[in-house]
């Protein structure tokens, strides 16, 4: 069990990011690799941000799925002892790429390119990125020769699509009886000799020819059969990415923002992954409050929205009288202790929110949080700085 | 003022995190308040997951089925499972054929494993809630206010009707896809919109969005909801003050007294604001040249949005949209 972020960095072979949208993961995920790259790691990033943000951020133009260098020593003006890559899926491209590597003849690959089934098929996976994710993920981690591979888990409905997918495509992809019916009957009749009669009389395709039509099933059946041709093996990766889901190399971050909203999605995630028997490293909270005040007795600022009021009665006077301003003063003293008394409630919830995390999560696991900064990270030096927050 | 309003059914997708469902909820109840019968549907929900509709307006979890949420105003969590029944229900006729189609387990998996079937099934719901009618002929909701997946899931649930146009080409599935595609591209029916905050990602993702549904389809857009904007620390014309207050501060920055502590965090805490309002400034100015209406909205705090924030919410919509 890995105890804080650091060790996690140092040691494991893959890091998942996951969380839900909006909470950093994207940001996280970069400035993990950057630390990793520092600990003198050869580790590669990978993620699907269609904002492109990461690339200008990291200072490199990210071509789809190239596996880009990015000189971390040289914009950072310091030693960096390992290598830092980064990576943008496009998963369209990876659909195509495993198309092109699976197929036995150049041929082969230019029929399924031509085929009008495979041409809305692949754009149709392509809007769930989780499958080519997982496919890219298996290449990175099991082909290839980095130390580590993290990945920042593609946007979903639902947090954990990413790490259900080999499971949920090995099913859909693998095992479904209707798919492989289709495909026999394909293979028996050949493309022009397909008919329903051939799929058998069950009342399933009759009653689905009447809802799509005839040629819709046999649109269907085409773009299985091209599937089930080149999907070979893919039974066999998605279990080696199970496994490697389930290994101590393999770390899970949960990722959240002090929202309780978010906490709560993140508490259920690592609920939800347990259930799948995968252990979450620990939970990172994104931009927690900077602290202005410190220790102030207790009632000096009030701790609620709705008292939000009384500082025009107790603070302000009595600030105004201690600092003996004068009362020209008064309007601005009383916008800016609100401002500051509403930073300090947000504050107080933010705590009471991660002290809920700290409660629920399992023994062993680290709770980090990384404090806002003043400005957008939008360049390496920016991801720098997280990542010495991530290190602390 | 962004017309939005008259038409039937507005879609509200943006980045996750941003705010969709409130803006949903507050777009519903302003609608709703004016008169409007208002239908406000969420989809992306399963029994395990979070709808979080019911809890904005503290009511029960809601079903497939319309329920009155609010004078006005029903509700829906839309189940794609429920959808196909529905809709094969309509074709086949017979409840316990369709039943028997839907007990065997492979039929649910090929409907599981075509991905975008289940965003069309939900788009099909909205639409056969559109033309609902009532005993008298009345169409039971003059609006419909969709709380969208995420963009990041794609525009695929918005694709999926013409897709199907192209490639099933023939049968009574055409007929339903075309209906469908009619109704969504039609400008005086159908609106896109798209919420975002003014931060750096979800701006940027806004505009590829919009690029992106420019590129690619005929969906009128109606307005970008900026959610969440924060104002200058202090009003303008007390920026002189501020001034005065920062330069006490300044002065007094070695005293450790607690008046003079809270001063520090006074003028910091002011600092934050500021560049807060500066960054997401230059956000939304990034929007300007392509040229979809912005809705303005202030960032309103609070632990949970429910009932009384959705109120304030919709009172900031009312300015801006007719």
């Amino acid at each position: 069990m890995s105890g804080s972020v650091l060790e996690a960095v140092r040691s494991k072979k893959a890091i998942i990011v996951c969380g839900s949208g909006g909470v950093g993961k994207t940001t996280t995920s970069a400035a993990l690799a950057l630390l990793a790259a520092r600990e003198g790691r050869k580790v590669i990033v990978m993620t699907v941000d269609p904002a492109r943000r990461l690339a200008s951020a990291l200072g490199v133009v990210l071509d789809d799925n190239a596996e880009c260098r990015v000189d971390a020593a040289g914009i950072l003006g310091c030693e960096v002892r390992g290598e830092l890559y980064a990576m943008m899926l496009n998963p369209k491209k990876t659909f195509d790429d495993l198309i092109r590597r699976r197929s036995p003849s150049e041929d082969v690959a230019r029929t399924i390119f031509a085929n009008s089934a495979y041409v809305h098929g692949s754009s149709a996976l392509s809007g769930s990125p989780d499958y080519m994710a997982m496919e890219k993920f298996h290449e990175l981690y099991h082909e290839r020769d980095y130390d580590l591979v993290i990945i920042d888990t593609p946007p979903a409905k639902h947090a954990i699509d990413f790490v259900t997918a080999p499971e949920r495509w090995h099913g859909i992809l693998e095992d479904n009886p209707m798919i492989k019916l289709m495909v026999e009957a394909m293979r028996a009749s050949g493309r022009s000799g397909f008919s329903l009669a051939k799929l058998g009389k069950g009342l399933f395709f009759r009653t689905a020819a009447l809802v799509t039509g005839e040629h819709a099933i046999r649109d269907a059946a085409e773009f299985f059969l091209a599937f089930s041709n080149l999907m070979g093996g893919f039974g066999e990766r998605s279990d080696q990415v199970s496994r490697a889901f389930r290994s101590s190399e393999c770390g899970f971050f949960v990722v959240t923002s002090t929202n309780l909203i978010t906490v709560e999605e993140a508490l259920f995630l690592v609920d939800t992954l347990r259930r799948m028997g995968i252990d979450t490293s620990g939970v990172i909270v994104n931009r927690t409050r900077k602290d202005f005040v410190g220790e102030l007795p207790e009632g000096y600022l009030p701790g609620r929205v709705a008292e939000l009021d009384r500082v025009d009665e107790t603070l302000v006077p009595e600030l105004m009288r201690q600092l003996g301003a004068g009362s020209d003063l008064r309007p601005v003293m009383s916008h800016l202790a609100r401002n500051l008394a509403l930073h300090q409630i947000q504050l107080a919830n933010d705590r009471r929110n991660v002290d809920l995390v700290r409660r629920r999560l399992p023994s062993g696991r680290f709770l980090h949080w990384v404090e806002e900064l003043d400005s957008d990270i939008s360049d390496l030096h920016g991801l720098n700085r997280v990542a010495d927050l991530l290190k602390s | 003022m962004v017309p939005l309003l008259d038409k039937s059914l507005l879609i509200n997708s943006g980045k996750g995190g941003v705010g969709k469902s409130t803006l949903s909820a507050a777009l519903a109840v302003l609608a709703a308040r004016k008169g409007k019968r208002v239908l406000l549907v969420e989809s992306d929900t399963k029994a395990d997951s979070f709808g979080r509709l019911h809890e904005i307006f503290q009511v029960p979890p809601m079903g497939h089925t319309p329920r009155e949420i609010f004078p006005n105003l029903w509700g829906a969590s839309l189940n794609a499972d429920q959808a196909l029944e529905d809709y094969i229900t309509g074709i086949v006729r017979v409840r316990t054929v369709v039943r028997a189609i839907f007990n065997a387990d492979f039929v649910k998996m090929a409907y599981a494993a075509a991905p975008g079937v289940k965003e069309l099934l939900i788009i099909l719901a909205i639409h056969g809630f559109s033309e609902e009618k009532d005993r008298r002929g009345h169409k039971r909701f003059d609006l419909i206010v969709y709380d969208a997946p995420p963009t990041g899931h794609g525009l695929f649930f918005l694709q999926m009707p013409q897709t199907l146009i192209d490639i099933v080409k023939v049968g009574p599935l055409i007929q339903v896809a075309r209906g469908v595609n009619s109704f969504l591209m039609d400008s005086r029916r159908t609106q896109l919109n798209l919420v975002t905050i003014a931060q750096e990602m979800p701006v940027v993702e806004t505009m590829e969005f919009i690029q992106s549904i420019r590129d690619t389809m005929e969906i009128s857009i109606g307005c970008t909801f900026l959610n969440a904007l924060h104002d200058r620390a202090v009003p303008a014309e007390q920026e002189a003050a501020a001034a005065q207050v920062r330069e006490l501060a300044l002065r007094t920055a070695k005293s450790d007294a607690p008046e003079h502590r809270i001063l520090r965090a006074l003028t910091e805490c002011e600092r934050l604001w500021n560049q807060r309002h500066a960054v997401e400034a230059s956000h939304v100015e990034k929007l300007r040249p392509q040229g979809v209406p912005v809705v303005r909205v202030p960032f309103i705090y609070a632990e949970r949005f429910d009932k009384t924030t959705i109120h304030e919410v919709a009172r900031c919509l009312e300015t801006q949209i007719a």
